[in-house]
């Protein structure tokens, strides 16, 4: 089991979302950086979608009252296991007892903690995921208890992920063109194109509202039929605000959507915090599509190295495979 | 009557009917049964509305263009999809005072009486054009003209789970507490939603739903929970 001593802000459970429910009325949920939530998965052995702890800018306290491997990943922050310092991106052993907790993230907006073999904690509809407006998942408070798994397999411990292969959570964002372009002006389209955005306070799981600009909508207005809307659509409300859709999105909507964010630059204004800048790029279905293989194939590809040393030692004529790794 | 289909980002697209409301929700509806028995490699959401049904897949088991073309054989034949019989749902509302804040306002505005909006809103019987926003939130369609009320310019931070609402031509319910601009008139102890259920949502699309009068004893001693109040605790 481990125990919240605090919970650290807006921390949640979160995997890969809850899928085939939109027709409900019931969002995805999941984790907003999901490229984050694959790695550090991967690093302690679990599958890439696997429960973890996701959580904003400060980390929780956690107690472990059983021995657990885990891995840090997400916005830049210092990892501290009973006052020592680790490191991010690495299958880290946690002995029982011992106390996790976080120091000031110094860049990128979440954070997530995998511990091997998950969360345990009750399904809703097919996934761990909060989903506040849901009322599905778990959110974390402070003294929260989680039962987690045993661990099963040491051998990971020590892993890490290699330096080139940690994910660029900067850079221009990819949009297509949104199925109502003729909402919008010509003038106003390109607009959106080159304004540098700012991140809003105003902004959650639910969506991000971006700051800086107006962009004004057609004669055909800024409203539209309700219907629809997924992830990465970017609206515009009658005042002219973009307002990008998240992971907790509603599932319906009508406002005129200018474009969407392709699936594979999702996890990059996921990490982006309040007053940081956005830029958008037009670009096609079939490039977003290329760019999607290519990032599963990275993903599937992607390299680790372990700090141990493997040996072989013959004692009394029986080999033995022996590992050999840096305690304190 | 041709359909477009059209891509919507890299991972949806969106079907778009056209025609009277309740004809191209019936589409929607029958294109969605289709769809489900199909059984179709990499759909993973399907949201139909009124004049569209938008399909969420991964673009990595399906291309945009096999699936439209597999949509397209399909709009040939979803008029001889047999619906199930809609089923009929009795709705218990407690109106005014403080389970319907914006009764007031809606009689005001249409220049009637609270009475009148009462009787107007409950002796019809509505179908569900579409289910969205949150969690089995239907929009339930549609009003008479007389109580037609626009919804507030700035959305309330906190409906409570059960608040009865107008919003524009539609009325419904708040399955759960949630950020919300409709016009509360009044509240039920019916709840549309159990995660707990499959399918989680009681409502389907074109089921008819029909409100009745309770009094307020009747509904305090149905309601199970705390009951929220806007603007306030309950004294």
């Amino acid at each position: 089991m481990i125990k919240f001593i605090s919970s650290g802000l807006n921390t949640s459970i979160q995997d890969k979302g809850r899928f085939g429910y939109k027709r409900f009325g019931i969002t995805n949920s999941g984790a907003m950086d999901d490229i984050s939530l694959r790695i550090v998965n991967k690093l302690v052995g679990n599958r890439d979608f696997e429960s973890a702890i996701e959580f904003t800018l400060m980390g929780p306290v956690i107690e472990f009252k059983k021995e657990a491997i885990v891995a840090v990943g997400g916005g830049e922050v210092e990892v501290k296991i009973d006052g020592k310092n680790f490191p991010m991106w690495k299958a880290l052993y946690i002995k029982k007892g011992s106390i996790l907790f976080f120091g000031e993230m110094k860049s990128g907006l979440r954070g997530y903690i995998a511990i091997q073999g998950g969360l345990n904690i009750k399904d809703n509809l097919g996934s761990k995921s909060f989903d506040e407006r849901g009322g599905l998942g778990l959110k974390i408070e402070d003294g929260t208890e989680i039962e987690i798994q045993d661990m099963a397999d040491k051998s990971v411990i020590g892993r890490e992920i290699e330096k080139n292969f940690l994910p660029c959570f900067d850079g221009t964002i990819r949009v297509i063109t949104g199925p109502d372009r003729e909402n919008f002006t010509e003038k106003s389209y390109n607009l959106f194109f080159s304004t540098d955005w700012k991140i809003s306070h105003e902004s959650n799981r639910m969506g991000i509202r971006l700051k800086g600009g107006r962009i004004e909508h057609s004669e055909k207005g800024a409203n539209i039929e309700s219907q629809g809307i997924v992830e990465g659509t970017i609206q515009v409300t009658p005042s002219g605000e973009p307002i990008v859709l998240m992971k907790e999105h509603q599932t319906t909507g009508g406002y005129a959507r200018i474009g969407v964010i392709v699936t594979c630059d999702l996890y990059k204004i996921a990490q982006r915090r309040p007053g940081e800048s956005a830029k958008f790029k037009e670009t096609t279905i079939k490039e977003a599509i290329q760019a999607l293989r290519e990032r599963e194939k990275w993903l599937r590809g992607i390299k680790f190295k372990r700090e141990g040393r493997r040996f072989i030692m013959i004692i009394n004529g029986q080999r033995y495979r022996v590992e050999v790794e840096r305690v304190e | 009557m041709k359909e477009d289909i059209i891509p919507f980002g890299d991972s949806a697209l969106i079907v778009r009917f056209k025609g009277k409301n309740l004809e191209s929700i019936k589409r929607a509806k029958k294109t969605v049964e289709l769809l489900i028995r199909e059984k179709i490699k990499g759909i993973i959401d399907f949201i139909p509305a009124i004049h569209s049904l938008t399909i969420v897949f991964d673009p990595l088991v399906v291309s945009f263009e096999d699936l439209k073309k597999r949509i397209e054989k399909l709009l040939l034949v979803d008029t001889h999809v047999k619906l199930p019989p809609p089923r009929t749902f009795k709705i218990p509302v407690v109106y005014g005072g403080r389970f319907g804040p914006d009764l007031k306002f809606v009689a005001e505005f249409n220049g009637i009486t609270e009475e009148e909006v009462i009787k107007i809103h409950s002796e019809k019987t509505y179908r569900v054009y579409m289910l969205g926003f949150i969690p089995g939130f239907a929009y339930l369609g549609e009003v008479s003209k007389r109580i037609e009320t626009p919804r507030l310019k700035a959305p309330r931070t906190s409906v409570p789970k059960g608040s009865v609402g107008i919003g524009g031509s539609f009325t419904g319910i708040y399955p759960v507490s949630s950020p919300g601009g409709w016009r509360i008139i009044g509240m039920t102890y019916f709840t549309p939603f159990n995660p707990e259920k499959i399918p989680p949502v009681e409502f389907d699309i074109l089921d008819k739903v029909k409100f009745e009068r309770v009094s307020e004893d009747e509904f305090l001693s149905r309601y199970r929970g705390n009951i929220e109040f806007i603007g306030g605790s309950s004294d």
